[in-house]
């Protein structure tokens, strides 16, 4: 009997945690506690926790498969690689369109890129995800000058005081939430702004139930009452930032009560957060990236600039990122190149008929929406590479089968810039390849394998090593320790754990604050009364853990007690929930855990204001 | 010939063994001669990882490998029981040699009790164990109180109430109590423990003890069963392994020393459980910090008391799927099904990431037990309070009587065939 640790990275979430995969007899059965990793020390939340189980399922896709007449049938590689390059090689480029993954690692979304870059000659690559993250990103480089969480997940415990806005770390990023409890524990003083009394909502000293989407002007209120007090940090503002004037001019207008109106809270609520916030030092703000939450983004770091807390351990604007390599897929470049689309643009230039072809690596963009939906059946040519029949492949002309995280090399880049490894612990399931191969053997059936020659995972990061800067300096032997590096690589044995310690690096070196001015979303209506506080994709790995869906066996709508009473809805009655895009029927979730007038969903259709009806006979 | 309850001191004859054992490696060449001597199928130790903080659990059958798994590390917090009967089937089907410290020994017991592992298949040598500390702060504390660099230190150990490194240019040791004072040290069950010598093992080694010429190059090896006893006999013949009887004086500072420590466990658990209040302000406090939890499962995975193929925190009855955190019904399971046997391993509370202490309050409250009914967990084959049922039994029977409600079924007999 063969029995071994395979230490490995979480292939759930950004933040990124430490895993040891138990190997008996050449099968992954189960995860370990790895305490030596200094993200998580051995403790994981229930998604690492179950993590294997998913790598065993009997739903792996184990061969290529080409769709003949409606029917998938099984194919060979050769076959396979023959039928996509012969698509491939007569295409466009700019009828083509690629989506790379937030979930697969940094080694498959650089050559994916190169492939479509390069080979396929298309401006039209992204990653999913990036339709949240990209506008987060944007906001960070033009205020700091890294698109990226300023600190480090680790020392958010060392913070004095926290504020969360728009994000629950407790249960989206579960072990940088355990960051937040720390610091509490330590006597910090814990800010929460959501509408929704979420898990971390129940642990904060000051929660604070804003309405959806009116988190700017919730930030731009504490900002003008800090400076109302005298209280902003007027010698770093005056050594290390630019544009001061203009955000204190665009928060003027928030004071307590124009803000305590917008975000449906007293003025009062305002005023203690700016208390809060300012009481101590270093204080940290944690936040995820939403749809369009550039301007959150703007509005957090306004706030950091204002107070000086940013470059100091515990301080800074943490963006957790939703999937475990959000970060890495963007570094290595799968953003849209020169007037290429993005994700949502390709969607729509297919539902128009003008992206012809679409080659999707490892997500289910199909989960997000009837729209996505319609535009995929449009495609003339689908390539999914997947290890699950996803909606999404199930569209799909050609599928290859990947294999999973513990069956191959490779490197994830978590939400705090930390480069680590995943480990081949196992044989792929069937015939599946690891994403990076297949797409190199794919280059090499359309005559370019002369730049895919690659042998290994590690070949291929070299040259990432090379060509991104940010990741210049990293190599495999220098992530062999549990520590691994936080790029950039040249901040010491580690690499960087809290950026802009001496400067900033934008282009005169100074932070730029910016003026943000509260937007109001799409308003609800008489027709769509509900606003829409949560969305959260149903993810596929989660899918394919028995433990996971145990847990979460239905998908549901949660309703405010008062609202459910109103019209009829009992707990666990099904109740139709439509808004302009879309409806889709879930089980009710009856609960003072939500402010009236909210509700959080699932995503089956995106939404900020929704109506909901009792369906008969419910 | 060797027999129950000798005491002696024992050294390798293995020029490899020796370069890397903590002390005179006895415990590293029995394990090579039950591998050879077929004694053992294979062995289950502890070696290092990534570096000597990095614990990892290591199965050798070739007893050429053994060298490189001698050594002590302080930073090894697991508990190998929990994975003999995940991953090996409880030894049901095979011999396995397991090095252990006090409370893997008392782990081994009570899972054996809940007839998840047969220890007719296992063989333990126990480590005398002081504590052990986290990794992670283990780093933290050197950077933080040595001015060390964790990477460039090559050894740890604790001796004399020290916390000793060695690294490159010197060696530096400061009292384990004054680390803990500031926060650092060893994890806080191993603060309160008392298993420091784990008579439940066949074999239990340690330094303390071991004087004169002898010091810090012999193993003290106690003898605890007859099993033992045949090991170290045949390790003896076979050459790998030298002994002579403990010197009586070495053997009373042993005592000592055990006396002191199971004092210090005394202090931490009035420290402890005092910090806890009583009654309903216990209560409170327990509800205060378990309202935090993400219901992550870590808890239930890791303990060795808990073994169910269906946990009742599952039943949808009392924990609501999907919500977190749950209701106080999750731990008051914990609390009803574990108190009467925790052997206060800690692994439930250094694997929270809710930083719940929950390893603190079961051994509060199975401490508490102990007062009240005197059975004492982890030592012997003693059933506890609430005498168990198995799993498979239970469940056929309550499946049997067409009901899965407990309180329904509990005077229901046993349909027949049972
Ligand atoms: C955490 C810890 C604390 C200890 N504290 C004391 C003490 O206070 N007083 C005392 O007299 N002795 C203590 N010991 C025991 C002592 O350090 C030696 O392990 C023992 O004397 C045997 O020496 P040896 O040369 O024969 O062992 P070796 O031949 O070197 O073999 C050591 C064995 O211990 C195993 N091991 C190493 N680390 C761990 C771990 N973390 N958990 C479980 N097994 C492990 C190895 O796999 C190996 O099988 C402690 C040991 C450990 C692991
Ligand atoms: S917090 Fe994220 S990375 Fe960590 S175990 Fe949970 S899902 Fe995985
Ligand atoms: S609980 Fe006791 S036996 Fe276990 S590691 Fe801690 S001190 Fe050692
Ligand atoms: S309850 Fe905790 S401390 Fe007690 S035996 Fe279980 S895991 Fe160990
Ligand atoms: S380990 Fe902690 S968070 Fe996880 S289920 Fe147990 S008590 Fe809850």
């Amino acid at each position: 009997m063969d029995f071994t640790y395979v230490p490995s990275t979480c292939p759930y979430c950004g933040t990124g945690c430490g895993i040891n995969l138990v190997v008996k007899d050449g099968k992954v059965e189960g995860i370990s506690p790895w305490h030596r990793n200094p993200v998580n020390e051995g403790k994981v939340c229930i998604r690492g926790n179950k993590s294997f189980e998913f790598v065993n399922s009997a739903e792996r896709i184990t061969t290529p498969l080409i769709k003949k007449d409606g029917r998938f049938a099984e194919a060979s590689w050769e076959d396979a690689y023959k039928e996509i390059a012969a698509h491939l090689k007569g295409a466009k480029g700019d009828e083509v369109g690629f989506v790379a993954s937030a979930r697969t690692c940094n080694e498959d979304n650089y050559v994916f890129k190169n492939l479509a870059v390069n080979v396929v000659k298309t401006a039209n690559i992204d990653y999913c995800g990036r339709r949240c993250n990209a506008d987060a990103v944007k906001g960070l480089v033009e205020a700091f000058g890294q698109g990226a969480m300023t600190n480090s997940i680790t020392d958010i415990s060392s913070a004095k005081a926290i504020l969360v806005v728009g994000s629950n770390p407790l249960e989206e990023n579960p072990l940088a939430g355990r960051r937040v409890i720390m610091a509490q524990k330590n006597g910090a003083k814990v800010i929460v702004a959501d509408a929704r009394t979420s898990a971390t909502a129940k642990i904060a000293d000051l929660h604070i139930a804003i309405n959806p989407g009116t988190e700017v002007a919730f930030l731009n209120g504490i900002a003008a009452a800090i400076i109302k007090a005298g209280r902003e940090n007027k010698d770093f503002i005056a050594q290390k930032t630019s544009n001061f004037e203009k955000c204190k001019a665009a928060v003027a207008p928030c004071t307590p009560d124009a803000v305590a109106k917008i975000c449906g809270i007293s003025a009062d609520a305002v005023t203690k957060a700016a208390e809060l916030f300012t009481a101590a030092q270093p204080a940290s703000i944690v936040t995820s990236a939403g749809a369009g939450s550039g301007d959150l983004i703007r509005a957090c770091a306004n706030l950091s600039l204002l107070t000086g807390n940013i470059g100091i351990a515990g301080a800074g604007v943490n963006l957790l990122r939703g999937k475990s390599n959000a970060q890495g897929a963007m570094d290595v470049g799968c953003v849209p190149q020169d007037n290429g689309h993005s994700v949502p643009a390709m969607i729509e230039a297919a539902g128009a008929g003008k992206i012809k072809t679409l080659y999707i690596m490892g997500e289910n963009i199909a989960s997000a929406g009837a729209m996505v939906v319609d535009a995929l059946d449009k495609v003339g040519f689908l390539v999914v590479q997947d290890m699950f029949m996803t909606a999404t492949a199930k569209r799909a002309h050609v599928i290859l089968p990947s294999a999973s995280f513990a069956e191959r090399d490779g490197t994830v880049t978590n939400s705090e810039r930390r480069v680590q490894r995943v480990r081949k612990a196992v044989e792929p399931v069937g015939s599946s390849k690891a994403d990076w191969q297949i797409i190199c053997e794919l280059a090499k059936a359309m005559g370019a394998e002369k730049d895919f020659a690659y042998k290994n995972a590690e070949e291929i990061f070299n040259d990432i090593a090379k060509k991104v800067p940010a990741y210049a300096g990293i190599t495999y032997a220098n992530l062999e320790k549990p520590e691994a590096i936080q790029w950039p690589a040249s901040g010491g044995v580690f690499g960087t754990a809290v950026l802009y310690a001496d400067k900033f690096a934008t282009r005169d070196g100074k932070g730029a604050f910016s003026a943000v001015e509260y937007k109001a979303g799409e308003a609800v209506s008489a027709e769509y009364p509900f606003a829409v506080a949560a969305q959260w994709p149903t993810g596929t790995l989660s899918l394919n853990t028995p433990s996971i869906v145990r847990e979460f066996s239905e998908a549901k709508v949660s309703i405010n007690k008062a609202d459910a009473k109103t019209l009829g809805i009992k707990p666990g009655s099904r109740v139709k929930v439509s808004g302009k895009t879309g409806s889709s029927t879930l089980a009710a979730d009856v609960t003072t855990g939500i402010k009236a007038g909210v509700v959080s969903l699932p995503l089956t259709f995106a939404a900020a204001a929704v109506k909901l009806e009792k369906t008969e006979g419910a | 010939m060797t027999k129950k309850g000798d005491m002696l001191y024992a050294w390798t004859n293995d020029a490899d063994i020796q370069k890397k054992a903590e002390l005179g490696g006895a415990v590293t060449s029995i394990w090579k001669y039950a591998l050879e001597s077929k004694a053992v199928d294979a062995v289950l130790v502890i070696s290092k990882g990534k570096d000597l903080y990095d614990a990892k659990p290591t199965l050798v059958k070739n007893a050429a490998e053994l060298a490189n798994t001698a050594g002590s590390l302080h930073c090894g917090t697991l508990l190998l029981p929990k994975l003999i009967k995940k991953y090996f089937d409880g030894a049901a089907n095979m011999k396995i040699g397991v090095t252990v410290k006090g409370c893997d020994a008392m782990a081994f017991y009570e899972l054996a009790k809940r007839k998840q592992i047969n220890l007719d298949n296992i063989v333990m040598i126990g480590v005398n164990c002081g504590g052990s500390v986290s990794p992670v702060l283990a780093r933290k504390m050197i950077a933080d109180k040595y001015g060390v660099d964790p990477d460039k230190v090559h050894k740890e150990e604790i001796d004399k109430g020290q916390f000793i490194i060695e690294y490159e240019g010197g060696h530096k040791g400061i009292s384990v109590d004054e680390l803990e004072e500031a926060g650092y040290g060893r994890r806080s069950n191993c603060r309160r423990c008392k298993m420091k010598v784990p008579r439940q093992a066949d074999l239990a080694c340690g330094n303390w003890g071991v004087i004169g010429p002898r010091a810090g190059k012999a193993t003290f090896v106690e003898v605890c069963s007859e099993k033992g006893a045949n090991l170290l006999d045949g390790a003896v013949k076979k050459g790998i392994l030298a002994t002579e009887p403990a010197n009586p004086k070495g053997l009373e500072i042993r005592g000592k020393v055990e006396g002191a420590m199971m004092k210090l466990g005394d202090k931490w658990r009035k420290h402890d459980f005092e910090s806890l209040g009583e009654g309903k302000d216990r209560l409170k406090k327990i509800m205060a910090e378990t309202s935090r939890c993400i219901k992550c499962y870590s808890c239930i995975s890791a303990c060795p008391i808990c073994y169910c193929v269906d946990c009742t925190t599952k039943n949808p009855a009392y924990v609501t799927p999907g919500e977190v955190p749950p209701n106080f019904m999750f731990h008051l399971i914990r609390f009803a099904h574990i108190a009467d046997s925790c052997v206060n391993c800690g692994q439930c509370q250094e694997l929270c990431p809710a930083e719940i202490p929950n390893a603190m309050f079961m051994h509060a409250q199975q401490v508490e037990l102990e007062k009240m009914f005197g059975h004492v967990p982890g030592l012997d084959m003693e059933l506890p309070l609430m005498a168990f049922v198995e799993e498979k039994v239970e469940r056929a029977r309550l499946h049997n009587t067409g009901s899965d409600m407990i309180y329904e079924n509990v005077f229901t007999p046993l349909p027949k065939g049972h």
